[in-house]
């Protein structure tokens, strides 16, 4: 009988307890923020920028889309002297209770990068809500414009934005980061930041790779039109480069595949260069990893690396009619590829030396590895000794195939 | 009539009585429970890139430690510490022994609740008031002393192979994260830093003390001391791997200022689209190290302070231990003070206790010994 007493109390008790649990929340009470923007402002506020998804919206059929019926997510930016009390200034207006529990992206506009981001960093990692998965891009201007963009292949940007960052496995042109590796490299002397930098996106002028001039070009029938409004369209230009806490410039596409290629983060990508016995034509390859990069640190008056690279190229395409498809010609190709590589690698290094004087690539690492005790590690001042340092790149490459034919069409004339 | 009573009495005897494989589940969940708390980061605080190292080798100092413990249980089986010291030392100098075992249990149940309360409250329940947290844990802890030492080793048998497996599921999964570059600089912040760190912190092992109050409850005596053994070694093992698991995961500059770097470390876990957000699987499993940890040092604590003052019946000391506990838990005024006072502070003499006592006690059964022999 008391038995029976007791443990009707005590579910009594549980069931009672449970139901006015404190940190009850309703799904459909929440604002849930897909991605973050941050500016700052002249007078050192931020404004904090919001995409605050539209279930209903988000949820609908992709015949729908973004477009006809709208963004599938709200935009609302609100200057804060801090980015939670944004939060609070929000929910002046939005009747759902902003959060960030589903928060996937970081967007950090070009002044606050520039200015430094130190003031606000301790705001991403000290908050709850806030994830260590959470992806970083670097803006090139205000965040809150790059964030008016709609995605026309997914309804939700937050997910388009995962989805890009994946696909750099497939070209190594940017570098995956999220705010565990930004922290990871923020927090260590051995590695400089870096995140990938995202800019608005032309694509009347981006079609041809170096578009200088002619900006206005086949528009001049509209241009008395008053603006439409279209939605933003935006790409990934590459890398930013930090040093410290603010960005000191900036890697393009092809740099970055050198950082991916020196940081084991490059997987594969397409490599197109001039045909070595015939300067008017290409030839394209697939360009894979073969062996994790190896980087060997010699303690010498003036720090030496040594950097070697093995990568496996396969012919995808050659415009001209010579047969690369024979063992000899393999080897001469395959030297011209790592000498081609090789001069890009050191191209980039050069520039992080010289340029930013930052060490994205995480030599202090190997340096490091060097010492018995971190209070030795402290007293080398690797940040300055990294632009005299001296390295120097092996290129292995080999050719595996040679795609599935042999070779080259040739007219028969 | 007399001889009913005599049987109840054995059987209530043997209802108490606990196996050597769920013995030594307690030990390691109550020796490997605070890594879900800010151990790791305390060690990467103390020891850099070699925080790793100084759980080790305060693990190792421990069995050498433990060695006089698991001596004077083989030498007076059938009796716990506690009825040892008094054996040894007389009824005044014993009960003092008792005292200082009850204020080490006591001092470590309340940090305890306090921080494992405080860890819920900063990583899963943010509005819930810290009062209704302790008393769900207090609930547990009590329910578990009244139940008996039986109870608490079954219940700690029955979710140790499921603790197991989260940990190696959190180490598994948290490798695509790892670089074991970062345990480099190997000696962290200097050998001798490290040899100092590592012999003031065998308090990371000292709730292996727990064997000696638990010793005569477990079924097959000849293997006491094997159970401690085995108990401290894969604790070793466990704190070790998680501390360097943290430490390679986050740097050591990061993992310095984690609050709680297992809780980090779960809310890093993706697995494509599939897997995300974990933690919410492992906050169940952490409660219930918690709540096994605090239970067997609630334990502890009652038992202790019934030896102190001759109680027979520990059982209607419970609910008074439990308010004595909650109150001293919300002594601190914050949870940096709460980790600091048990890490940094009261930790320091927590060795004393658990290695120290036995030590003494030892050296004094051996003074003793060899008095009977001159003598005899």
């Amino acid at each position: 009988m008391g038995k029976k007493l007791f443990l009707t109390i005590v579910l009594i008790v549980f069931t009672i307890s449970a139901e006015g649990c404190w940190d009850r929340k309703e799904l459909e009470s929440m604002g849930l923020i897909q991605a973050l923007g941050l500016d700052l402002e002249e007078d050192k506020q931020i404004t904090v920028t919001a995409m605050i998804a539209i279930p209903s919206k988000l949820g609908a059929t992709a015949e729908g889309g973004g477009s006809s019926e709208g963004p599938g997510v709200l935009l609302i930016s609100m200057k804060a002297p801090s980015i939670y009390e944004a939060f609070n200034l929000m929910n002046t207006t939005v009747n759902l209770e902003v959060t960030l529990l589903q928060n996937q992206v970081l967007f950090i506009g070009e002044d606050m990068a520039k200015f430094g981001i130190s003031r606000w960093i301790d705001n991403l990692i000290r908050f709850r809500e806030m994830r260590r998965t959470l992806l970083i891009f670097i803006c090139k201007g205000k965040a809150a414009n790059l964030m008016k963009m709609q995605p026309k292949l997914d309804l939700n940007p937050a997910e388009h934005f995962r989805d890009l960052v994946m696909i750099s496995k497939r070209s190594g042109m940017f570098p995956m980061t999220n705010l565990h590796d930004f922290m990871r490299r923020y927090e260590s002397l051995t590695q400089e930041n870096y995140a990938p930098l995202l800019t608005e996106f032309k694509p009347q002028e981006i079609t041809e790779e170096p578009s200088q001039g002619g900006e206005s070009s086949g528009d001049e029938g509209e241009a008395k039109k008053p603006e439409e409004k279209k939605p933003v369209e935006i790409r990934i230009a590459g890398t930013a480069v930090f040093k410290g806490d603010r960005v000191v410039g900036h890697l393009d596409l092809y740099e970055t595949q050198v950082l991916q290629i020196i940081t084991n983060r490059f997987r594969e990508a397409f490599l197109t260069l001039p045909d070595p016995l015939d300067k008017n034509t290409k030839i394209a390859f697939r360009l894979t990893t073969a062996k994790p990069t190896r980087i060997k640190f010699t303690q010498k008056e003036i720090p030496h690396f040594t950097v070697d690279v093995w990568m496996e190229a396969s012919i995808v395409s050659i415009q001209n009619v010579i047969d690369y498809t024979t063992p000899a010609m393999e080897n001469f190709l395959r030297q011209k590829i790592a000498s081609a590589l090789k001069h890009r690698i050191e191209k980039v290094i050069h520039k992080a030396q010289t340029d930013f004087q930052a060490d994205i690539f995480g030599f202090g690492q190997k340096v490091r590895n060097t010492m018995l005790t971190t209070t030795d590690w402290e007293r080398y001042r690797w940040p300055k000794k990294f632009p005299k340092a001296n390295v120097s790149v092996n290129m292995h490459v080999y050719i595996r195939r040679v795609g599935v034919q042999f070779q080259p069409p040739k007219t028969q004339k | 009539m007399h001889q009913t009573g005599t049987k109840e009495m054995m059987m209530m005897k043997n209802d108490m009585m606990i196996g050597h494989r769920e013995a030594l589940t307690l030990l390691v969940t109550l020796m490997s429970g605070q890594v879900f708390l800010s151990m790791p980061r305390n060690m990467a605080l103390l020891g850099d890139t070699a925080g790793w190292l100084i759980v080790l080798l305060s693990g190792i100092f421990s069995l050498i430690g433990y060695y006089f413990l698991a001596s004077l249980l083989k030498e007076y089986p059938g009796l716990d510490i506690l009825q040892i010291s008094q054996s040894l030392c007389g009824k005044y100098l014993g009960t003092l022994f008792s005292i200082i075992f009850f204020l080490f249990f006591l001092s470590i149940s309340s940090l305890m609740l306090r921080q494992f309360a405080e860890s819920f409250i900063i990583s899963i329940l943010p509005n819930t008031p810290i009062s209704i947290v302790c008393f769900f844990f207090l609930f547990l802890l009590v329910y578990g002393a009244i139940q008996g030492i039986e109870t608490l080793t079954r219940v700690a048998w029955f979710f140790g192979p499921y603790l197991l497996l989260a940990f190696i599921v959190t180490i598994g999964f948290s490798m695509p994260y790892a670089d074991l570059q970062l345990l480099l600089p190997i000696l962290g912040k200097g050998p001798l830093t490290l040899l100092k760190h590592s012999v003031f912190h065998i308090s990371l092992f000292s709730n292996v003390i727990l064997l000696g109050v638990i010793a005569p409850k477990i079924r097959e005596q000849d293997k006491v001391s094997r159970i401690g053994l085995y108990s401290l070694i894969l604790a070793i093992v466990i704190n070790t791997l998680v501390t360097a698991t943290v430490l390679i995961t986050f740097n050591y500059t990061s993992t310095s200022k984690l609050v709680f770097p297992i809780f980090q470390l779960t809310r890093l876990i993706t697995l494509g689209e599939f897997i995300q957000r974990t933690e919410a699987i492992f906050v169940f499993l952490w409660f219930f190290t918690a709540a096994i940890l605090m239970g067997g040092m609630f334990y502890g604590t009652v038992i202790s302070f019934s030896h102190s003052f001759g109680i027979t019946n520990y059982r209607p000391l419970v609910f008074a231990m439990a308010i004595l506990i909650f109150t001293i838990s919300l002594f601190p005024s914050s949870m940096t003070e709460t980790v600091d006072l048990d890490a940094f502070i009261v930790s320091k003499y927590y060795p004393l206790v658990t290695f120290g006592i036995p030590l003494l006690l030892w050296i004094v059964s051996r003074l003793k010994k060899k008095g009977i022999n001159t003598n005899g």
